[in-house]
């Protein structure tokens, strides 16, 4: 199992998707600070765009009954002039989705490769567990999403401190760990979702496509739907399908979010990526190797 | 362990179709085995299933002595090459083989360079794989297939796609190995003539069955010998050889006919045709090449 994970991390760090990922991690990062100081100008020139703003921010926090389609940030219009915390600013860009984009391309490159140019036959007969092939990848992508992380926020520091100079400060509290935290479940999250989505259709565009259109809310409809199922069959009881769904929680887990809802967000991450490394294995150990 | 392979009803089926149907082959240490077959026979599918790549439906392979799951622990002794060689192709040779060094736990000192060196690849240095050409990801194929000093290798079509340079250097390297170091070749291949070079057993398998399994030497043996017959009218040379009940044999051409049975009978065969009104031109007792008996054995020449 821990030599699977040195081959599998050798892989990741000698292969030019990574790179390029954490390339335009770092591209992003600095795209979406430039358009939050786009947005600020705008805010200070046109105060009805900031009253619209905070409509957005609020109906943001409290759930996901007007969620939209698409991928959207928010402006804080208190930044304008106030001072813009660090965590706070990275907190709205990664409840985004943003991010997951790009962890959810680089699992659907990296988990398939080795199936599309045959690597797999060269070992899969020669290891005892043929699953734990879905475990070491699952370790690199971990690997992978922290790098990930740490880069866009990183980079989105930097940047703030060039654009904003002493109006941007870093505060490291125990809420801001928690939302990382969280933050990192329900991304890994997602790049398990792609490994079993992967490994099940042996198909990196099939992973990829549902996970890009999982991210920018395609779903929304479907879980409309179930959810008034549920509420035809039991009125009484508030059932929300996206509560309990990696992109539903990506939006909700913001820093300053609720304890409850971080709770559900960091159990709905970690409930998928033991899922999705259980029923990976599972196809692993038991399809033959083609 | 009178073994190092051995199959028992070895059977693998998709649906209803059989893909392989009770294999039984028998591999001793230090045997170059040439498993002979047409595209689509089920070597490949046999082949993966030696190597863990794909379960068996029925029956079982008992390998270095140990059968049943006890079999499959022993599989990392086990080198692989099935069909096209599994490489990521923007990455060097030596990458490669490290990834497989990685994921076998191979620590030997200099484990790859001595690979690339014994494949013939050393010098390919940051040259990545994707430009190589067929012969030399064939050949980092075998290397991948070596690492950790397997006792037993499975090459399924080595030698496709090769040039006869890249065939002649892949032929050396594993008799090389074979004689070196003592290991044990399984090779599948359609390409006969190649194998009979190296190979020092054969098993012919057809439509998923094992028609044969059989010594170099008792191959040349059975190649040895068949009546080619000359004649200006096969077409009814043809017939009177199934009034004799003669059955096997073949129109080569259209004044030649091969005949694989009743060898001591040519004077009889040369009165009947005469008898018929049919010349005989010539009639010569020969050794057969590999390739015809091989279509025979399998139906693909018989009465064509």
């Amino acid at each position: 199992m821990f030599n699977l994970i040195k081959m599998d991390l050798y892989r990741m760090f000698h292969s030019v998707s990574t790179w390029v990922i954490l390339a335009f991690t770092v591209g992003i990062a600095f795209f979406c600070t430039v358009m939050t100081n786009m947005d600020l100008d705008a805010i200070a020139q046109d105060p009805a765009y900031a009253v619209q703003m905070e409509e957005e921010i609020q109906t943001e926090t409290e759930g996901n009954e007007d969620r939209e389609m698409g991928l959207y940030t928010e402006t804080d219009p208190e930044w304008v002039i106030g001072k813009i915390d660090a965590g706070e600013f990275i907190s709205s860009q990664l409840v985004s989705g943003l991010l997951v984009l790009l962890c959810v391309i680089f699992a659907a490159v990296f988990v398939n490769a080795e199936q599309k140019n045959g690597y797999i036959k060269n070992i899969a007969g020669a290891i005892p567990n043929r699953g734990a092939l879905a475990l070491s990848k699952l370790a690199a992508l971990a690997v992978q999403t922290a790098v990930m992380i740490a880069l866009f926020a990183v980079s989105e520091t930097v940047l703030g401190f060039i654009l904003w100079g002493e109006r941007f400060t870093v505060n490291v509290t125990a809420d801001l760990l928690v939302f990382f935290g969280t933050q990192y479940l329900l991304h890994l999250g997602f790049a398990a979702l792609m490994m079993f989505l992967c490994i099940l259709t042996k198909s990196s565009a099939f992973g990829m496509t549902a996970g890009i259109l999982m991210t920018m809310g395609i779903f929304v409809p479907f879980y409309s739907i179930i959810n008034r199922a549920v509420y035809e069959i039991r009125p009484s009881w508030e059932f929300d399908i996206s509560l309990y769904m990696l992109d539903g929680n990506i939006g909700l887990a913001g820093l300053g979010a609720d304890a409850d809802v971080m709770v559900r967000a960091a159990a709905v991450g970690a409930a998928f990526i033991v899922l999705c490394a259980l029923f990976s294995m599972l196809i692993l150990k038991r399809r033959d190797v083609r | 362990m009178q073994y190092l392979l051995s199959t028992n009803g070895l059977t693998k089926q998709y649906g209803r179709h059989k893909a392989v149907n009770a294999v039984n082959i028998h591999i001793r240490q230090g045997d170059i085995y040439g498993l002979i077959g047409r595209n689509g026979a089920g070597k490949t599918t046999f082949l993966k299933m030696i190597c863990g790549l794909a379960k068996p439906t029925e029956g079982e392979f008992t390998l270095f002595g140990r059968s049943g799951k006890e079999a499959y622990r022993c599989l990392a002794r086990v080198g692989t090459l099935i069909e096209s060689p599994g490489i990521y192709p923007n990455m060097t040779a030596a990458q490669n083989l490290k990834l497989k060094c990685l994921a076998l736990g191979v620590r030997k000192e200099g484990e790859i360079e001595e690979l690339l060196r014994i494949v013939g690849l050393a010098d390919t240095g940051r040259k990545r794989v994707k430009n190589f050409s067929l012969g030399m990801k064939q050949r980092l194929g075998i290397a991948l297939a070596l690492v950790g000093d397997p006792d037993l290798v499975v090459l399924d079509e080595p030698i496709n796609g090769l040039d006869p340079q890249g065939i002649a250097e892949v032929r050396e390297t594993l008799l090389r190995l074979n004689k070196e170091r003592n290991i044990t070749f399984l090779i599948s291949s359609h390409i006969l003539e190649e194998l009979s070079k190296i190979a020092t057993h054969y098993g012919i398998i057809h439509d998923g069955v094992l028609l044969q399994e059989l010594t170099g030497e008792e191959l040349l043996s059975r190649c040895s010998e068949r009546i080619e017959l000359k004649t200006d009218d096969t077409r009814g040379a043809c017939t009177v050889l199934d009034g004799m009940g003669i059955t096997r044999y073949k129109v080569v051409d259209t004044d030649t006919i091969h005949i694989f049975e009743r060898l001591s009978d040519s004077g009889e065969i040369t009165m009947s045709l005469a008898g018929h009104g049919i010349r005989t031109l010539g009639i010569t007792v020969k050794n057969e090449a590999l390739e015809d008996y091989y279509l025979n054995l399998t139906g693909g020449g018989v009465n064509v």
